[in-house]
Formats: structure tokens, sequence, C-alpha cells
């Protein structure tokens, strides 16, 4: 189900390009700080707000450390390649277009930040801390990139849900999900088939999928 | 009544997860409807790709870490003072310095405007890694903050204890700057975490 949804050809570290699923704005009310947008916590990151910043790496550090395992690193070198992403993220707080996906943008510097820190240590890696996890194939790779790019513009409970459902390593009861979004556990199903219609629309608007 | 199933049910369906008194019902509505019979697939689709990357939770203390860069002053530049090396274990001995280390480990000395400090690098079970601890001896009390840098970009984040120690764990060789940043004073200086 790897789909091109109009990416965006951006300049890559080492000078070369590499494919970010373009970001788009999607109005959504803003009752909840944890719901505000991608680009409006960029903007508040550009204005040094650390609330926003905070926010930014509740989002997303689990996302940016699950890449740099599924890339073959250990828990500690995936810590430091999430380490070395957030610090890149700072650094390019004002060069990030309004246009570019941010978990896009994360995944892929995440996922060459991996691949550097394990060509520096492929020879010496012990064997008891590769993770049993082969490297995914680019095709799949396009696939995981469009879906939380979706993600990320979906926000909110939807994607909280979402998440907890079907993405979390940990996989939560009904019962845990819906008392983290403060719901009864006969609302979530309802909710969740309201969520993934809403996902489809989103995938489905640019692509085949 | 055979209603039209909602997605919601559907998502059910695909889950096995369906009422069972809606079960007939909605079996026979796929069975009928191209475009319920394609939702179905759809969902089955994304739940497939959505277990193409779990998400993990890693250990607690990196998302304090990754919080902590941003008002980490080393983002802020500088300016930076260079540290001056005062002495290096691995290449000579100075009077009254302990400097009869095993092939493990390395002490270096530094001179700079916050005053002189210690550096040792220890190795570690994993080539191509070592442990670096040290010592600031801050005149205004207070801690200081320590990070190592590789290729300009931060690899580890610290803060000295109250009595100006640090220690650093799993560090790669690789790492070729330390930066400290002590009230208003930024100094860096080029490291080399090569073992003899």
């Amino acid at each position: 189900m790897a789909k091109d949804r109009g990416a965006l050809a951006v300049p890559a570290l080492d000078g070369s390009t590499s494919n970010v699923v373009p970001f788009r704005v999607l109005a959504r009310p803003q009752t909840n700080p944890e719901h505000a947008t991608d680009q409006e916590l960029i903007e508040r990151c550009r204005r040094r707000e650390p609330e926003a910043w905070d926010l930014l790496v509740n989002r997303y550090h689990r996302l940016v450390y699950s890449v740099a395992l599924r890339n073959g690193l250990s828990a500690e070198d995936a810590s430091d390649a999430t380490q070395s992403t957030f610090v890149a993220l700072i650094d390019s707080l004002d060069r990030i277009r309004a246009e570019e996906r941010l978990s896009s943008w994360l995944m892929t510097v995440a996922r060459r930040q991996s691949w550097k820190i394990r060509n520096r240590s492929r020879s010496v890696t012990l064997l008891d801390q590769v993770p049993d996890v082969a490297e995914q194939p680019l095709a799949e790779w396009d696939t995981v990139v469009a879906l939380h790019a979706a993600l990320a513009e979906l926000g909110g409970t939807c994607k909280t849900l979402l998440e907890a459902l079907y993405i979390d390593a940990e996989q939560p009861s009904y019962a845990e999900i819906a008392e983290r979004l403060g719901r009864s556990i006969g609302g979530i199903g309802p909710l969740r088939g309201r969520c993934l219609d809403k996902m489809r629309s989103i995938l489905t608007a640019d692509g085949p999928w | 009544m055979n209603r039209p199933p909602t997605f919601a049910e559907l998502a059910d369906w695909a889950e096995g997860r369906l009422a069972p008194d809606r079960q007939v019902a909605v079996h026979e509505r796929l069975r009928q409807d191209p475009e319920a019979r394609r939702s179905v697939e759809w969902i089955g689709g994304f739940i497939e790709a959505a277990r193409l990357l779990p998400l993990v939770t890693p250990e607690p203390g990196l998302v304090d870490r990754l919080k902590a860069l941003f008002d980490a002053p080393q983002r802020l530049g500088g300016p930076w003072t260079e540290a001056h090396l005062l002495y290096d274990t691995a290449v000579f001995g100075v009077s009254g310095v302990r400097f009869d280390l095993g092939p493990g480990e390395r002490h270096l000395a530094f001179e700079s405007k916050i005053g002189r400090f210690v550096v040792e690098v220890i190795t570690t079970a994993r080539e191509q890694y070592v442990d670096v601890a040290g010592l600031l001896l801050l005149g205004g009390g207070g801690g200081a903050e320590i990070s190592l840098l590789e290729d300009g970009v931060a690899r580890k984040l610290v803060h000295t204890d109250n009595h100006g120690a640090f220690a650093i764990h799993d560090v790669p060789t690789s790492v070729d700057e330390l930066r400290i940043v002590a009230g208003e004073d930024h100094v860096r200086l080029r490291l080399d975490l090569q073992l003899p």
C-alpha cells in the first residue's frame, strides 16, 4: 500500500535529497493545547516557548525512537539517534517549511541518524544487542511514513485512539484505552469507527490508499 | 431489518468483534455491496500497515533529556572560549600526577577560563565505546552543563552534581568535542577518546 502523496524533495544533511510528504494544515478546534497542529507548535518553538517543545517531544519521541529501533539499533543507540534527531529539529526550526509534514521530516532524519550510528558500530555490535527485526523494504517505509503523516493530520483523540489500538507495542486493553481517554469502554468501538473513517478520508484524499 | 452497517460495524467485522446479532446482516450486506467490501479491505490494509512500525516507549529518562535540549545553552551558541590541554596520560606524565594507568584508562587535564578540570576516559565492555567522567572546580558554585558532540551534533548531555562531578556512560569514541556551560561561561575543547 505504499503511496506517493505528493512528496517534496528536500535537501538532506549530506547534500542529497529525500522525499518528505508535504504538511497540510488542518483546521481543528484549539480547546486542548495537546491538539495544536504541528505547524502551530513549530511556530511557538520559534518564539522559544518551552511548553510547545515539550508537546512536540511528547507527540513524537516514541515515533522517532521506534524508527531507530526498526533500523537495527540497540536501545542505547536508539536513544542517541532520538536525541540527535531532536537536536537536528531544534537546529532546523527556522528552516522547516509550512508545507512539510513534521512526522515525515522526523522519520527521515531519524532513519539517517540510525544509519550513521549503525554503520559506525556494525563491525563491533555484539549479537545480543542486535534487535531481531529486519530493516524494512523501501516500499513499506513509504507506507509507514504516509500512515504517520496522516495520523499527525488526524490529530487529537482520534490519533491517540488509533495509535493505542493498532500501533502501540504494549497493546493496551480497551479498558486501559478508555481510562486514558476518559470514556466508557462501550464508547471506544463507535469512536474507533469514526476515527478510521476520518483516516480513510485523509489517506485517500490524494492517492489510491 | 438489514440496515446498512456503520463503519464501526465494518471495523468490528474486520477484527472479529461484531456483535452476534448483527453478524448475519452484515455478512449479507458484504456479499451484496462492493463498497462495503472495499471498506473492510481498507480497514484490513490499514491495520496491517499500522503494525509495520509498533511504537515503543523508551526508558523514562530520555523524554526529560529531549525536553532539556530546548533550553540547553549549547543550542544558543557562544561565544565559546577554548580550553587548553595541560597533560594527557596517553602522551606523557607530569610530576605529581597519577599517570601509571592501565591500557583501559586515560586522564586529560585542561586549563580554561573557568579553571582547571580533569576528564577521565575509561574503557567499557563495548568496543569503540568509553565512559567519560570529570570534575569541574567552579569557583562560584552552582552546576554546569556538559555536552558531548560528534561532528557538531550533540550526542550526550548531562549536568554536573553539586560537587562539580559528571559521568557519561557508553560514549562513542567518534565523539570529538566537549562543551561546558557554567553560568555565562561557554568553554569547549577538542576531545580524543581513543584509548592507548
